[in-house]
């Protein structure tokens, strides 16, 4: 069965490419204005808040924990960090827009943390018991690694028997912290909702808008939005920490110290099959179907959505055994994700050449 | 690509005949596979010579002496690889130092012994230029100021000890964006420095004048020592900016005017700069304009201008006027002629991606 998939993906290639580089680029009525309009509605727009909803549930529940701590608030803190950590997840992908703004993606969640900086920043942090660190105001105005997720995992995991005792100080930090993302959301939700801000550009590309001034430009950020979620999966999620990055040196699995690892791999693809299918680029492409009579159009765009699926299924799988990341004993099926997440993005990449005149990723859209 | 840049390069096109058989050409480039790589390759395509990359490269340069070719990571990246024609030497991997990353860019001395590179020194936001000594490894054995911020694309002025630089003026840092966020927006400082290269000094350096939305980036150097630089819009609204300057030492920086429709052409962005063979005609070409246009450098007149879809890399011809072009899509022409007229040469499988380098007349 997987056999024959394969087969097809490569013959549905083949002839994709083949029309591509024949210079037949048929006029594709690629619906540009009606994904931009879907994707903000049914993707970022609830995608963000659902981030401010569970960074709210998680301040609230940590509120109730540090004032009177029992066991049944520690398992309602742990739920409510699951929560932010998913939410986090499947909206992680979205970089462009706002959420670049005055550094918001990485005050939310700093990382790769590559020099260990922001492990240090927030030890010093904690060290120091900094009155200012407890106040999501204050809080938002220091160094960006101490502000967000990766910070937060740290004030709730990361017990050494010396800040045993700092546990109130810890408490409230974290509490901060997760005031301080809700802040961030809320204010990147903002500009995707309210009147006259960024989702006015988003919609209305043309002469004299700052982001965009085709509207075929919503399109791209969409397509390398998943183009570039699908790489981050594969190579720096999956493949760094079982050493499979350039210098074969295992490096630190992405919220590993909560053992949420396999939790915000789901969830990333969870939030990347969403963007296919429910944003709506699925059905732009299959839309175009009747402009390119003799490529099986649907067929491919259907491969995209399958092989996310295939991925998404194997963590699932993976998560379901209730051990957590463990890059010996899941090396194989783990591998054996980066090939469905490979095929999707030549498919998907093949595909919006053809259908939307996108070529992604090259020098008229990533130059230097 | 986008929109509907049409190019005339479509493959139904008669094939041109390279031009002097096996003048050879070297680009990065990523392959169907999506994998990086660089190659040594002849105008109708041929690979003479590849390596593959760790992670997307950027500009190749060339030493004067032995003709290997140094091809550098895109910024934020910290690898460089030589390499040559001949597949009998073992590609060298060198690397900036942990707190430095390249630019994309780097220059051999005339001698071929130094090769000095534009790098990051981003914990200090401020531009370097690296430099390694060929004859041992490409061991890093110093550096000194680029004289700006963010510099990029780099020239020796002909036989003088004196490097050009051009400062795109951005702070980026690798923990922000990639290492492709601009962290100034509101303050770019895009400058032209001229340095001394015996003792590192500042000797000249130059703003456009113009307003803080460009960025200048690549440049090169024609015969009578004029630099043209290409420069891009980094912030806002794009419009029929002047892109292209020419500079002579100890003089005020002219921007070049085009006719409107060509301004407007380059679409805020020049992707690459190159001078002929000669050096009296220079070529830009604009990936987001999917356009190439060639000018006298003495007048600034425009000699002739094309649409080619994804148009980045151009390198001078084996003969004076002629200019070869590589492209995203893959495809290899060459302009040639009084009109220029792109003349497609390969119509190769891999992406090839921001610059392309003449290598050698021949494989001897």
């Amino acid at each position: 069965m997987r056999r024959a998939g394969v087969g097809l993906i490569m013959m549905a290639t083949v002839l994709l490419m083949s029309v591509a580089v024949g210079g037949v680029r048929a006029q594709a009525p690629f619906d540009h204005a009606g994904l931009a309009r879907e994707a903000l509605g049914r993707h970022i727009q609830p995608g963000y808040a659902a981030l401010v909803t569970a960074a709210e549930g998680l301040a609230k529940a940590l509120d109730g924990q540090c004032a009177r701590p029992t066991e049944q608030r520690r398992r309602g803190v742990e739920r409510a960090f699951d929560d932010l950590v998913t939410a986090w997840g499947r909206i992680e992908h979205i970089r462009f827009g706002p959420v670049t703004e005055e550094n918001r993606l990485e005050r939310i969640f700093f990382w790769p943390d590559r020099r260990g900086l922001g492990g240090r920043q927030v030890a010093q942090a904690l060290r120091s018991r900094d009155p200012d660190a407890l106040d999501p105001v204050k809080l938002a105005g220091k160094r960006v690694a101490i502000q967000g997720l990766a910070a937060l995992e740290v004030a709730l995991y990361d017990p050494s028997a010396k800040e045993a005792e700092n546990r109130e100080y810890r408490c409230a930090y974290a509490k901060a912290i997760a005031a301080n993302i809700a802040n961030l959301a809320r204010a990147v939700l903002a500009e995707w909702t309210e009147p006259g801000r960024y989702a006015r550009d988003w919609l209305h590309p043309g002469a004299g808008n700052p982001h965009f001034l085709k509207p075929a430009e919503t399109t791209l950020a969409l397509a390398k939005s998943l183009d570039n979620g699908l790489e981050r999966v594969r190579d720096e999620w999956i493949g760094a920490p079982l050493g499979l990055g350039p210098q074969r040196r295992r490096l630190i699995p992405v919220l590993g110290r909560s053992k949420r690892t396999l939790i915000f791999f789901r969830a990333g693809l969870d939030g990347l099959h969403h963007l296919y299918t429910t944003a709506g680029l699925h059905k732009a492409i299959v839309d175009t179907a009747k402009a390119h009579p003799g490529v099986t159009v649907p067929l491919n765009a259907k491969l995209v959505r399958d092989e996310i699926e295939t991925a998404r299924n194997r963590i699932v799988r993976l998560a379901r055994q209730g051990k957590p990341f463990d890059p010996d004993s899941m090396m194989q099926p783990l591998v054996a994700i980066g090939f469905p997440l490979k095929n999707a993005r030549m498919q998907l990449t093949a595909l919006l050449g053809l259908t939307a005149g996108l070529s992604m990723g090259f020098n008229a859209s990533d130059g230097d | 690509m986008l929109g509907a840049a049409a190019g005339l390069l479509s493959a139904g096109a008669p094939r041109a005949q390279a031009d002097t058989p096996g003048a050879l050409y070297a680009a990065a480039r990523r392959g169907t596979d999506g994998r990086y790589g660089a190659a040594i390759f002849t105008a109708d395509g041929r690979d003479i010579s590849s390596v593959m990359l760790p992670g997307r490269g950027h500009d190749i340069t060339v030493s004067p002496v032995d003709r290997t070719c140094v091809v550098f990571a895109r910024r934020p990246g910290n690898f460089a690889i030589a390499f040559s024609a001949d597949r009998r030497r073992a590609p060298v991997v060198f690397t900036t130092p942990p707190d430095r990353h390249f630019y994309g860019h780097g220059v051999f001395s005339r001698d071929g012994r130094l090769l000095y590179a534009t790098e990051n020194d981003f914990d200090g936001a401020r531009g370097v230029i690296g430099v390694y000594d060929a004859g041992a490894g490409y061991r890093r054995i110093g550096e000194f100021s680029s004289g700006g911020i963010g510099p990029h694309d780099l020239a020796l002025m002909g036989d003088e000890p004196v490097l050009v630089i051009a400062n795109g003026g951005l702070i980026e840092h690798p923990d922000f964006g990639g290492g492709r966020r601009i962290l100034n927006p509101d303050r770019i400082e895009t400058t032209l420095a001229y340095i001394d290269l015996r003792n590192g000094d500042l000797i000249e350096c130059h703003d456009l004048g113009a307003a803080g939305a460009l960025s200048l980036r690549h440049l090169d150097v024609a015969r009578d020592r004029t630099v043209i630089i290409g420069a891009q819009v980094v912030n806002g609204p794009v419009g029929a900016e002047a892109l292209v300057s020419k500079h002579q030492r100890q003089r005020r920086p002219v921007a070049i005017a085009l006719p409107l429709g060509i301004a407007k052409g380059l679409a805020g962005y020049v992707s690459s700069i190159a001078c002929d063979r000669a050096g009296q005609l220079v070529a830009a070409t604009s990936s987001k304009g999917g356009c190439a246009v060639v000018l006298d450098v003495a007048s600034g007149r425009v000699v002739h201008t094309h649409r080619i879809d994804d148009v980045s890399g151009i390198a001078p011809g084996a003969a004076p006027a002629d200019f070869l072009v590589t492209a995203g899509t893959g495809r290899i022409a060459l302009l040639t002629g009084e009109d220029g007229a792109p003349a497609e040469t390969a119509a190769t499988s891999g992406m090839w991606d921001n610059h392309a380098v003449f290598v050698a007349d021949s494989l001897s």
